[in-house]
């Protein structure tokens, strides 16, 4: 695979297998494989895009790298650092480089605590006491975010969605961290609000020269968003490529089927554009399809995807995991 | 008799403990057969309340309806619950968003499905069970004599859909109201249910009324749009008329800042300040002017009194809700909106 330059996380063969249910008392226990050998790099200052549909692995890949979970197989190099298995302890000083964007803004701050302690608390656990004493810290963190930092005493309930999902914003900002991850910070909100949120990631992205994996499934608010876009199935990486390669000139079917069934607002575009239907579901990740895994989808696919898993392989400016590419 | 589906002045309160939440507000649209219907706006503006309203299901709660709805000949609001249980489920019919919590976990997809036909139709237990896999099999599960006695649990999220449209669909309802079928879908899944809901439309001539925040599942499958904000109709119109020379600054603010996958990515979007309002304190005069870019255009107006839902000229479907003149909002929208969408 092709290194970026200076890449301020790497992932090498990332697998996470998790125990599923038992068939019957004595039989074994089936194996979810979530994510299986996922390889990327993130190069400082950049957004990478992960997509894919639900059940892909993209949100348990955002959960590895940011070690809220250990891998199974494979490694996650922070900053030059192996931090694949590392301990609670250990990891402590590596997260404040290194934070995550909840989705659900109703379920990701706790309801009993106010905005100051909520964005306060990152500072307590490390120890740390800026210039001019956490408080002060604090309300200009909620500056930054858009919010009032006189709403300091505040509970998470006095605030809208948009509002709660700035104040996770000041959390995971805190430290100013160099790494974030945002798992669908955008889709539990209205669309007016969708915009201004976005916005804001991107300025903090520019002011601050954050490194962001955006994890989506939006695929329009993604492009938006990130300058690299890998787009992920059954827990597997199918393609990757710089954002306007990727809209432009998609490799892999599935990502050319994905961004065909995006409906699009305008009457015009629709009869304009072509059409590709996938039929049925995405296969269990307990039991997927030998070789590639897209193929029970697939309107190309021949007798050597049912044998042989794809590699992912550099074709132009792509890297692409497919027998058939476009 | 017109239409299938009039909605006259339609107003429905909930009186809380904070005050009163006026949900609906005088909304007035009509649905004809065959065509559907897209009702667009964000959470809180009161769209779900309003498909709650046509099926009766406010009936016992202490929800203040008032105004008229008429299916079919027959008048909602004053009828009485056993009368407009009659009309549910056979001249119209729901789907929800979330399949999950639509169906019944204890029982069998098929039993489920056969139960709303039993109970308007006059036929064996077995007449039912085979209606069921019919309409299975009508909406694509394969191998419907299987799958119809599976559990809601062993269908996939897009397979729970079908099922439930073919519930919805097991009497042939001439009005179907979809609130939010498709946001718990992924995008294939969801380009497969839009498809299905077509389909089935030209076969049975329904008429569909379809809940959505997403602009681009209207622009797909809906012949008029009625856009909400807080509880009120701002602007109505075809399809084309709305999506392609919108009239409400709200409607501006929506098209502008969805991202699309054409344009330039690099560009911020341009998103509407503020937030939605709280029901209870709805601001004065036009609900929008808070959050509007173009208030100094008209003044005082704007803060005090409540536009009218005129047609955008004369004799016209396209109709809106806006203080500013036709002029001014055509050259807003030549100069600054059009060129972004």
């Amino acid at each position: 695979m092709t290194s970026v330059n200076n890449p301020i996380l790497s992932v090498q063969g990332l697998t996470k297998h998790f125990p599923g249910g038992r068939d019957g008392f004595f039989g074994k226990r089936d194996v979810v494989q979530a994510v299986d050998g996922v390889n990327f790099e993130v190069a400082a200052g950049e957004a990478l895009g992960l997509v894919g549909e639900s059940g892909c692995g993209k949100s348990t890949t955002g959960r590895l790298i940011t070690r809220l979970l250990e891998p199974t197989a494979g490694t996650v190099t922070f900053e030059g650092q192996d931090i694949s298995h590392f301990s609670n302890s250990q990891m402590r000083p590596i997260r404040t480089q290194l934070q995550m964007i909840f989705q659900d803004p109703y379920a990701s701050l706790n309801p009993r605590h106010t905005v100051g302690t909520i964005v306060s608390t990152p500072f307590k656990i490390n120890k740390i006491t800026p210039e001019g004493g956490v408080k002060r810290r604090v309300q200009e963190i909620l500056e930054i975010v858009g919010l009032n930092p006189e709403h300091y005493n505040r509970y998470p309930h006095e605030f809208s969605g948009g509002q709660r999902q700035r104040i996770g914003i000041a959390r995971a900002l805190a430290l100013r961290p160099k790494l974030i991850v945002a798992d669908e910070p955008v889709s539990a909100l209205d669309v007016s609000i969708q915009a201004q949120i976005i916005n804001l990631m991107k300025d903090l992205q520019k002011d601050f020269g954050l490194t962001f994996v955006f994890i989506a499934h939006d695929l329009a608010v993604v492009r938006h968003f990130a300058q690299r876009v890998a787009v992920m199935y059954l827990g597997n990486i199918v393609e990757i490529a710089d954002r306007d390669t990727l809209y432009a000139t998609p490799k892999h079917p599935y990502t050319k089927a994905l961004l065909s069934a995006v409906p699009e607002a305008d009457p015009d575009a629709i009869g304009a554009r072509e059409r590709i239907r996938l039929t049925g579901d995405v296969p269990n990740p307990i039991n997927p399809p030998s070789g590639c895994r897209f193929r029970t989808r697939c309107w190309k696919a021949a007798e050597i995807c049912a044998t042989q898993p794809p590699a992912l392989l550099q074709i132009g400016k792509t890297q692409v995991a497919c027998h058939f590419p476009e | 008799m017109s239409a299938f589906l009039e909605v006259k002045n339609l107003s429905v309160a909930f009186p809380t403990e904070d005050g009163i939440v006026q949900a609906v507000d005088s909304l007035s649209f009509s649905v004809e057969k065959g065509k559907t219907l897209g009702i667009v706006g964000e959470s809180g503006s009161g769209k779900s309340v309003t498909s709650l309203a046509i099926l009766g299901l406010q009936k016992g709660s202490k929800a203040q309806v008032s105004g008229e709805i008429w299916v079919d000949g027959n008048e909602i609001i004053s009828s009485s619950e056993s009368e407009v249980r009659k009309l549910r489920g056979k001249a119209m019919s729901m789907i929800f968003q979330d399949a999950l919590a639509a169906l019944h976990p204890y029982y069998t997809v098929g039993h489920q499905i056969a139960e709303a036909y039993l109970v308007h139709n006059k036929v064996s237990k077995k007449v039912a069970a085979a209606r069921a896999v019919e309409m299975l099999d009508r909406v694509g599960i394969p191998e419907p004599h299987k799958r119809v006695n599976d559990y809601p649990h062993q269908f996939s999220g897009g397979m729970r859909q079908r099922a439930m449209i073919a519930m919805a669909l097991s009497c042939n309802p001439s009005l179907l109201i979809a609130d939010e079928p498709t946001t718990a879908l992924d995008v294939t899944v969801q380009a497969q249910i839009l498809e299905l809901l077509r389909d089935l439309q030209k076969e049975f001539g329904t008429a569909i009324i379809l809940i959505t925040h997403d602009l681009g599942v209207v622009a797909e499958i809906a012949d008029d749009i009625l856009l909400m904000y807080a509880g009120k109709q701002i602007e109505f119109g075809t399809v084309r008329d709305v999506l392609q020379v919108p009239q409400h600054p709200y409607a501006w603010g929506l098209l502008t800042s969805i991202p699309r996958l054409t344009g330039d990515p690099n560009l911020a979007l341009t998103a509407i300040q503020g937030a939605p309002p709280s029901l209870i304190s709805v601001p004065s005069g036009c609900a929008f002017h808070p959050r509007c870019t173009y208030v100094e255009n008209v003044g005082a107006a704007c803060a005090n009194i409540i536009p009218e839902l005129l047609p955008v000229s004369e004799g016209k479907h396209h109709s809106v809700r806006c203080h500013m003149s036709a002029n001014v909002r055509e050259g807003i929208f030549a100069n600054q909106v059009g060129p972004q969408l």
